[in-house]
């Protein structure tokens, strides 16, 4: 049952388009305030139905849900028509708090300023918005989504379009987020070794519309990943400079001259 | 305090701007006036002296020049605002109250008024009335198109405006050729030879508080910029706030046809050149297009009646004007992407 | 338009008319030409459409022999008769020389030749006699100011003009012949310009010289300081312009314009009007009818007075 600290909940998810289709069902997914879920799965398996679902903005066909209101969206990117700087784009998350023919005071600005501050953006406060590299921008909605004060942040494969230099900003701030902040943080990825890095639990969603959730250990083994991608998989775990092992996954390197084309 | 130097640059330099050209407006025209009298004579009106201007010299500006570049100043000011509310809440730098329909409302309603009884005052009130028909009609043939709701309102504009513009010319058919179809034409064609102190007043009565209500959703504009997604994502509701915006854009819009006619480009241009001025945030962008729009008109309207002995049709000039303008703006939108718009 | 008229006007009847124009103007002011010529009233209207383009089925129905329209508007107002089969005389309308064309085409084509001599002839006496007038140094013509539209905004007769023509050969001197054709103005040119008379349009509907009378502008005018200001005549057809009944209007302007050069009494217009109407309708009116031109009845317009 969902208790006090329970933030998002989802019981019996189903989802479908065309009745008897289902995208997923019977899903279940459970998130406490201060933890960090990943939701991995392939290409069309719903996670983005799944996040649309949580924002509102569809509706599950069965199963119940339970997620704040307040919660922060963070897109994947944003296709602005004009040109706004960057602390306009962040104080847009405050819309929330101002009032129907207000503007934003000084204390928004307060939060506008903090929220840059989290993601390391405060220098590119004036700067265009579309004059920023991916990784940039991402930093910016994700700062966006902290000053509307949410206790949730959602956020849509945020590294999907990054190279590895911006990937590794990007998660470098989620990281900071969740040890310094205790932000509740809900996001999709494709790649499962940010979900080993980061998350709390996970919900693996396949093409079947079937869903395995639980602890992040126990569920990113080499057999459910591979099955989940359809893509032998390798976990070990290595110590880096001394420290304590990290757990490492990736595909099966070359695994695709053996098999050839299908 | 988030406001840059820049921007407080271009306040005063524009305020400044504006109020010259509104006192060389004052002083340039048809009947020959030395600029130090037109001064002069101002400064005996503002100061209540007994001036020892003649009379007609001193109706000349009271009476046409002073409501002139008055109105033209307001419904310039009005239609810059209604042009950058529009862009704004459809995210899109090429719509203009031309393109939903709304001016087409307004002039049908001006004309139905003049062939029934040419009362002036019911012209006023019956263009007022179709403009807001106008973006009822929208409203509803909105609501039958299945697409996007930016695309199908635009759409729905487009089919609404081609509609009026043949009711349009549906009156100018059985209007009488000789005394009624003349007006018409003369009202549709915009000008602001008509002014006087009743439109002014007409025009301070819809303009300002349909602008004071666009400029107070001024933040919510922007968010609504973002596209409708971003917004409902961010917590905003989206329809009501695009509706009473546009009620707003209709009562400026509709005011202005009453008291000028149709005055083409500048809902559409300059929002443009006050975004090269402070930037897309409508917190600015608002005054700044008020100012500018302003600016403009009471500029083209002067050459409008001086340029020569015979009137210049106002939305000529706007047109050679504007589309030099509208080219440099398309050049702009090309960098910055607005086809993703 | 004015061809509906001008035909009446040449052949002295309205049977050989078997279609025109809605606003043709046959019954503009007091109806007159209406009155002298009732089977006008029975002519169909139907014929022509929005500016002036014709309704082809219609036209067939009725089998004109002869078409008048006008020349100077495009080509699209005429092709479509001529597909169809039909004659089509095309004319401009812009001056004194397109008005004698006219006179002489319509003449020539319902074969009344003379009747365009005799026309002819009075406009060439009339000018004849004003000549004097015609010829007087600037300083001693008053600016007159034709006003095409004068309620819906001011539209101005300038240079080229048939109504400055008529201006300057009645002696006076166009107030608005710094421009081209004719234009819309604003008030404050007309009173830089400050005409000493203003005349106003028959065209438009309830005009009195109140529009200028009581414009607070234009009212500060020489001309409406002095109460020069005039709405056009209208006999059997608008004075303003050019048909076969301008030299009346000619007389009537040079009365105005100049009352003592000119010595026209206004005995001498009622007679002028009742031998004009002879010469050009064939009709015998009597100088009730006459003064009703000069002094249009209540129910036309009660300050349409004229001196």
């Amino acid at each position: 049952m969902a208790d006090a600290h329970t933030l998002v909940e989802i019981r019996d998810g189903g989802f479908a388009y065309k009745a008897g289709h289902w995208l997923f069902h019977q899903l279940y997914l459970h998130l406490e305030e201060g933890q960090v879920g990943m939701i991995l799965g392939p290409n069309g398996s719903g996670k983005t139905t799944l996040m649309r679902c949580l924002v509102g903005d569809a509706r599950l066909r069965a199963g119940t849900i339970t997620c704040p209101r307040r919660l922060g969206y963070v897109p994947q990117t944003l296709a602005l028509t004009f040109d706004f700087a960057v602390r306009d784009i962040v104080v847009m998350g405050r819309v929330r708090h101002i009032s129907l023919l207000g503007t934003p005071n000084a204390e928004d600005w307060q939060h506008v300023d903090r929220a840059l501050e989290t993601v390391g953006m405060r220098a590119f406060a004036e700067r265009s918005f579309l004059s920023l590299s991916g990784g940039e921008k991402q930093l910016v909605l994700i700062a966006r989504a902290l000053a509307g004060g949410n206790q949730l942040l959602l956020l849509d494969e945020p590294t999907a379009a990054l190279d590895i230099a911006n990937q590794d900003r990007v998660l470098q701030v989620l990281w900071h987020l969740r040890a310094q902040e205790d932000t509740t943080i809900l996001m999709s990825t494709h790649d499962p070794q940010h979900a080993a890095d980061l998350a709390d639990v996970v919900l693996l969603m396949n093409r079947d519309g079937t869903s395995a959730f639980g602890p992040t250990e126990t569920l990113l083994t080499e057999s459910k990943l591979s099955a989940l991608y359809g893509v032998p998989m390798r976990r070990h775990e290595a110590a880096v400079n001394g420290g304590p092992p990290h757990v490492l996954l990736a595909p099966v390197s070359h695994h695709y001259r053996e098999v050839g084309v299908q | 305090m988030q406001f840059g130097t820049r921007s407080i640059v271009f306040w005063w330099s524009a305020s400044f701007v504006l109020i010259i050209t509104m006192l060389v407006a004052l002083s340039i025209g048809r009947y020959p006036m030395a600029i130090s009298d037109v001064l002069r004579l101002l400064w005996d009106r503002a100061t209540s002296g007994d001036g020892a201007s003649d009379e007609v010299s001193r109706r000349v500006v009271e009476l046409v020049r002073t409501p002139r570049v008055l109105l033209s100043s307001i419904v310039g000011a009005g239609l810059g605002v209604a042009g950058a509310a529009l862009q704004g809440v459809f995210r899109n730098p090429l719509v203009a109250p031309d393109i939903l329909g709304i001016a087409p409302g307004a002039a049908f309603g001006g004309a139905v008024a003049i062939l029934l009884s040419g009362d002036p005052t019911l012209t006023i009130l019956s263009a007022f009335v179709f403009g807001i028909v106008a973006i009822l009609a929208v409203s509803v043939i909105g609501r039958f198109g299945g697409l996007g709701s930016t695309l199908t309102l635009v759409l729905a504009g487009v089919i609404t405006g081609a509609f009026f513009s043949a009711l349009v010319s549906l009156t100018t058919f059985i209007a009488d050729v000789e005394s009624e179809l003349p007006a018409i034409l003369y009202w549709l064609l915009g000008s602001f030879a008509g002014a006087d102190f009743g439109k002014l007043g007409l025009a301070l009565a819809t303009v300002l508080p349909a602008v004071g209500l666009i400029y107070a959703l001024r933040f919510r504009i922007n968010v609504l910029a973002l596209g409708d997604t971003e917004a409902r994502g961010l917590g905003l509701a989206v329809a009501p706030l695009r509706w009473t915006v546009l009620v707003g854009v209709t009562v400026i819009v509709a005011g202005s046809v009453a008291v000028a006619g149709i005055v083409g480009w500048i809902g559409l241009v300059v929002p443009h050149l006050a975004r090269l001025c402070v930037g897309p945030d409508h917190r600015l962008l608002l005054p700044a297009s008020a100012l500018v729009g302003a600016f403009l008109l009471v500029l083209i309207d002067t050459i409008c009646r001086s340029a020569t002995a015979s009137e210049i049709p106002l939305s000529v000039l706007t047109a050679i004007v504007g589309a030099p303008i509208f080219v440099m703006a398309l050049r702009r939108a090309g960098r910055l992407g607005w086809g993703h718009g | 338009m004015p061809a509906a008229a001008m035909v009446v006007a040449v052949d002295r009847s309205a049977k050989r008319l078997v279609g025109m124009h809605r606003q043709s103007g046959v019954d503009a002011g007091g109806q007159i030409l209406v009155r002298m010529f009732p089977s006008l009233r029975e002519i169909s209207t139907d014929v022509v459409g929005e500016g002036f383009m014709p309704n082809v089925e219609e036209i067939l129905s009725i089998r004109p022999d002869l078409i008048l329209q006008w020349g100077d508007r495009g080509d699209a107002l005429i092709r479509p008769l001529e597909a169809v089969g039909l004659t089509v005389a095309a004319f401009t309308f812009r001056g004194e020389t397109d008005a004698r064309d006219w006179l002489r085409t319509i003449a020539a084509l319902i074969g009344q030749p003379e009747r365009a001599k005799t026309l002819i002839d009075w406009r060439d006496a009339v000018q004849k006699q004003l000549a004097p007038l015609a010829a007087l140094p600037s300083e001693d013509r008053p600016k007159a100011l034709y006003l095409l539209r004068a309620r819906s905004g001011l539209i101005a007769a300038g240079a080229g003009t048939f109504n400055e023509q008529s201006i300057e050969l009645a002696g006076g001197r166009n107030a608005a012949e710094g421009i081209e054709g004719s234009k819309p103005v604003n008030a404050e040119q007309v009173l830089a310009w400050n005409p000493d008379v203003i005349l106003l349009n028959t065209f438009e509907a309830n005009l009195t010289p109140d529009v200028i009378l009581k414009h607070p502008l234009l009212r500060l005018t020489e001309a409406a300081r002095t109460g020069r200001v005039f709405v056009m005549p209208t006999g059997g057809y608008r004075w303003d312009p050019p048909s076969a009944e301008s030299p009346l209007s000619w007389l009537w302007l040079a009365r105005l314009l100049q009352p003592e050069r000119s010595g026209i009494t206004r005995e001498d217009m009622v007679a002028a009007i009742i031998d004009g109407y002879k010469l050009v309708y064939g009709k015998t009116i009597d100088r009730a009818l006459a003064l009703e031109i000069l002094n249009p009845t209540p129910e036309a317009s009660d300050k349409r007075r004229t001196p």
